[in-house]
């Protein structure tokens, strides 16, 4: 059996004079042998946040980023596993997976400055079972 | 624009305007086998409480065995012309094209294990 991971993390900070703040969605990919492939865990993590204006008060948005895996099947067939999940998924026969990661954007009301300094992440570790 | 990265390891990349101020800065870490390809969209317009701010992509740092592009395109190669564009003076199109541009002014948030925050380009 082969295991693959995939992980990505953003960082994204700004200056103190900006009055938005883009979304941040990256993904990961890799390709697949088609053999018989497991999602063994799915996670996601965030740090810090956006600040808005001189009270520093802290704008609302989840505490962890919206974390999807995506199995592709033959004839390029998509199946979604939503994180974070810790138990094996049913197999599939998938030839490549990506990983993705969102966290949302700001426009401020007026001239509202905005200071964002934030971290998220994620992982999924998948197990292959090669075709015989 | 696209940025993509082929390979594991560490990304910088640091959006500057016009006149070569850093108003974003972004570290984009990936990790899996050798093959593994990262894509991040990104925006080249900040908005700014001057109003909206053209921004460049920046390249400052990547890790040794990593292909980084700009929408298909090498950073560097990208980046002149994108900071041509905005109308940035030559030696900041210079400096830029090497993969030099300021560090953030502000840092309100901190966090303890933030090394690209000591990076003296």
């Amino acid at each position: 059996m082969a295991s693959t991971m995939l992980q990505i993390e953003v960082f994204q900070e700004s200056d103190e004079i900006v009055t938005s703040v883009p979304p941040i969605v990256a993904r990961v990919f890799e390709f697949l042998s088609f053999g018989q492939t497991t999602v063994s865990e799915i996670s996601a993590q965030k740090e810090g946040g956006i600040l808005a204006g001189a009270s520093g008060t802290s704008v609302g948005y989840p505490s962890v980023p919206y974390a999807v895996l995506t199995l592709f099947l033959k004839g390029g067939e998509p199946v979604f596993f939503l994180g974070p999940s810790h138990v094996p998924s049913p197999p599939f026969e998938a030839g490549a997976a990506i990983l993705e990661i969102n966290d949302g954007g700001l426009t401020s009301i007026g001239d509202t400055q905005l200071q964002v300094a934030r971290r998220i992440g994620a992982h999924a570790y998948l197990d292959e079972q090669p075709q015989p | 624009m696209e940025i993509v990265i082929k390979g594991s390891g560490e990304t910088v990349v640091r959006f500057i305007d016009r006149k070569g101020k850093t108003l974003l800065q972004e570290s984009i870490r990936v990790y899996g086998s050798e093959k593994v390809e990262a894509k991040r969209d990104i925006g080249l317009f900040v908005e700014t409480s001057a109003g909206e701010a053209s921004v460049s992509p920046v390249l400052v740092r990547q890790s040794e065995k990593q292909q980084v592009t700009f929408g298909g395109e090498k950073p560097a190669t990208y980046t002149k012309k994108r900071c041509q564009e905005i109308g940035c003076a030559q030696n900041i199109v210079e400096d830029a094209e090497r993969g030099c541009a300021q560090g953030l002014q502000a840092h309100v948030i901190r966090f303890p294990n933030a090394a690209i925050k000591s990076d003296p380009r």
